[in-house]
């Protein structure tokens, strides 16, 4: 059986084939304006890659922002059970998972019989997910790869106080005009998305194991600080960015 | 005493300045699906408002949700409801001007966005039938509910320059101290006296008991069989959801024309009694999802609603519509009728506190056979959203279903985000379906993956 994922989000589009045992593939492309264009050209790409037709495609699951708009999938699944499932694929006995996307982060709890039990998303307001690093970044003049890596070297952090990501970024922008290291505004900038993580988490209850997922699962600083903030042993797969499409592809077997 | 309230703009000079906007509300509050007999009583309520308004001889006093309103009709004044004006304007999905306009004025973003929508109607010069409501000629406000009806009418009745009757109810939480209950209720009573006095200054009338107590019990009935249809929703399939009942309280709720409410009441019981006399599975939509809603409706988001119903989860028992339902015990006296009121202002079903909330909405839970609860934290009203958190851990530890907190507001379009609350919606009801089929055990199996640990 072949079966795909496809999630579609607010910044990027990703791309999970699987057969009955194993993911195959997967991909990540920027998702654009053209939601559309965004899947039809991954999955071109993909399945060219794979030197397979669509027609020996079983079925598809569609999950992100933009699942409703993929009109060729057999279902439509939410990004929240699909990061279970896909956190799940990995780590059968996990707990909690922590999805930190384009404009959304999310804590999921899974109980025993692998069920979402309960979650909680960020509420108005994108501070705190990989749209506000983004801006960060682009402040600061480092690309995301670097960024994951400077706040490491930082000998302090430097608060970023601001609710709001504009405001953050003029924080940001005072704090470099004082002349603070792009490293420790950095760091202050994971811990900042970390705080509000941690308090959006209060709001449930974390267990162990925890899995991060998302396309910023992979900024090391993040996973430093949230780990030390937490207290806890934090698990990322290496296919964290495209979990939630494993996730759908996994749910495609059984529809 | 001399009335001098300015008329509020009729809807045809309204409509010749803003045709879009006239079309816009019109159509939205067609939309509503709302039945003609409804309509027309509440079309009526609109009709004798702007009569009233125009009249140089009858009064008109505006009230807040919570206060005794029989105490108007006793004394022949009209009463003027502007938290029923914003409604119309959250239907009509024209309020976020009317807020901003407010804001404008000076109001913040976090205040009551009811108050906030009902000023920028009067400001802007809105019609009744789009968010407009009259100029009081004097005002009977309470905190029994929430303290910024008091101080919304008291910055309104200084504006106009007109009378303005405050009732204070003490903030017990919901009668948890008992010992303290005799003082409270005195406290109450005599406030209550001085209510009908204040009236009397008011109209040039004296109080009349025996019309007093008639009204009380129109009062009552009209209350008993609003009551009576909540156990016709505890049927599956239920007499009727969310999107209805905000509308069908508001007879109960305004008690202004009391007969015509009565007769509309008991002619809807009688359909059901008969709808549920026959086969009542034929005839009800399929519920797949029966839900219980805690906190005011999205007003201005009535196609939420109908997406919510199409994907076969039902709203059918909200705690804020059926404690729109105030005289609920019979009463023969007007010591007795005051003492009971004071009963009821402290131990509202809106305001009881968590330690009586929380088993409430257990038992209803159980009686309305209920798969999930959705908590409105809603973003400009405080009494609602408060300890929601709290709700929400205990009513899954108690009853193990889902219960997702909702975070956008009853009036301000600006707090409710389509995309992401169709996403939690969505995720909410996959945990109602997963807690029902229990599927997703056999599909998620694995731990065959790569791992890269970080914790070293
Ligand atoms: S209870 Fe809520 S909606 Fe009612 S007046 Fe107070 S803040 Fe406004």
């Amino acid at each position: 059986m072949l079966t795909i994922g496809l999630d579609i989000g607010s910044i990027t589009t990703k791309i999970a084939v699987m057969n009955s045992k194993a993911l195959i593939d997967a991909k990540v492309s920027f998702t654009g304006y053209n939601v559309e264009k965004a899947w039809r050209n991954i999955l071109k790409e993909t399945l060219d890659r794979l030197q397979l037709k669509e027609s020996a495609v079983d079925r598809i699951v569609a999950t992100g922002y933009g699942r409703s708009g993929v009109s060729i999938a057999n279902e439509t699944v939410t990004e929240i059970k699909c990061h279970a499932v896909g956190a799940r694929f990995y780590m059968d006995n996990v707990a909690s998972v922590i999805d930190i996307g384009g404009q959304d982060s999310k804590f999921i709890r899974i109980d025993k019989g692998g069920n979402v039990a309960d979650f909680v998303m960020n509420d108005k307001c994108a501070a705190g997910t990989g749209r506000f690093l983004e801006v960060m970044a682009r402040a600061l003049e480092v690309d995301l790869t670097d960024f994951s890596k400077l706040s490491l070297q930082a000998r302090k952090s430097s608060p970023i106080s601001s609710m709001c990501t504009v405001f953050a970024e003029s924080e940001v922008i005072s704090l470099i005009a004082k002349g603070e290291s792009r490293e420790n505004i950095i760091a202050g900038i994971n811990e900042s998305i970390v705080n509000r993580l941690v308090s959006m988490i209060g709001r449930s209850k974390i267990e162990e194991p925890v899995v991060l997922t998302g396309g910023v699962a992979q900024n090391i600083g993040i996973q430093t600080a949230l780990m030390k903030k937490l207290k806890i042993k934090i698990w990322v797969p290496e296919t964290a960015q495209v979990n939630g499409a494993i996730g759908a592809a996994i749910l495609a077997r059984n529809i | 005493m001399s009335k001098n309230t300015p008329n509020i703009p009729g809807l045809g000079s309204f409509f010749l300045k803003n045709p879009g906007l006239f079309f816009k509300g019109m159509k939205n509050q067609l939309k509503q699906g709302v039945p003609m007999d409804l309509i027309s009583l509440m079309g009526d309520y609109g009709k004798k408002t702007k009569k009233a308004d125009a009249s140089p001889t009858q009064l008109v006093a505006n009230f807040t949700a919570g206060f005794p309103v029989e105490f108007l009709l006793a004394f022949d004044v009209w009463p003027g409801f502007p938290e029923f004006s914003a409604c119309t304007a959250g239907m009509c999905e024209i309020s976020q001007p009317l807020i901003e306009e407010a804001e404008g004025m000076g109001y913040s973003r976090d205040l009551c966005a009811y108050m906030k929508t009902a000023i920028g109607a009067r400001e802007k010069g809105y019609p009744l039938d789009l968010g407009g409501s009259p100029v009081g000629d004097f005002y009977c406000g309470t905190n029994g509910v929430c303290d910024t009806h008091a101080k919304w009418f008291e910055n309104e009745a200084r504006k106009y320059g007109r009378p303005y009757f405050a009732m204070d109810v003490p903030c017990v939480v919901s009668g948890s101290d008992e010992a303290r209950w005799k003082v409270d209720s005195d406290y109450i009573v005599a406030q209550l006296y001085d209510l009908i006095k204040f009236l009397e200054q008011q109209t040039g009338k004296k109080f009349d008991e025996a019309k007093f107590m008639n009204i009380i019990n129109k009062s009552q009935e009209c209350n008993r069989l609003y009551l009576e249809f909540f156990e016709y929703r505890k049927r599956i399939p239920a007499a009727d959801y969310f999107i209805f009942m905000r509308v069908f309280m508001f007879p109960v709720f305004a008690q202004y024309d009391q007969d015509a409410a009565i007769k509309y009441y008991q002619k809807v019981l009688d359909k059901m009694k008969k709808r549920y006399a026959q086969a009542p599975e034929k005839i009800g939509k399929p519920e797949k999802y029966r839900l219980m809603w805690e906190g005011i409706t999205l007003w201005y988001a009535s196609d939420f609603y109908k997406d919510l119903e199409k994907k076969g989860a039902h709203i059918v028992y909200e705690l804020y519509t059926e404690s729109s339902a105030f005289r609920r015990k019979k009463t023969s006296s007007v010591e007795e009728t005051m003492r009971q009121m004071a009963k009821e202002f402290t131990s509202a079903t809106y305001i009881l506190e968590q330690d009586k909330r929380i088993p409430f909405m257990v038992q209803k839970i159980d009686e309305y056979s209920i798969d999930g609860i959705i908590l409105h934290a809603n973003m400009s009203c405080r009494p609602s959203a408060a300890g929601l958190q709290d709700v929400k851990t205990e009513i899954e530890k108690r009853t193990n279903k889902p219960v997702l907190i909702l975070t956008c507001d009853m009036m301000d379009p600006r707090a409710f985000s389509e995309a992401q609350v169709q996403n939690r919606i969505d995720a909410f009801i996959e945990m109602m379906e997963e807690n029902r089929t229990q599927k997703e055990k056999q599909i998620m199996s694995g731990g065959t993956g790569q791992w890269q640990t970080i914790n070293r």
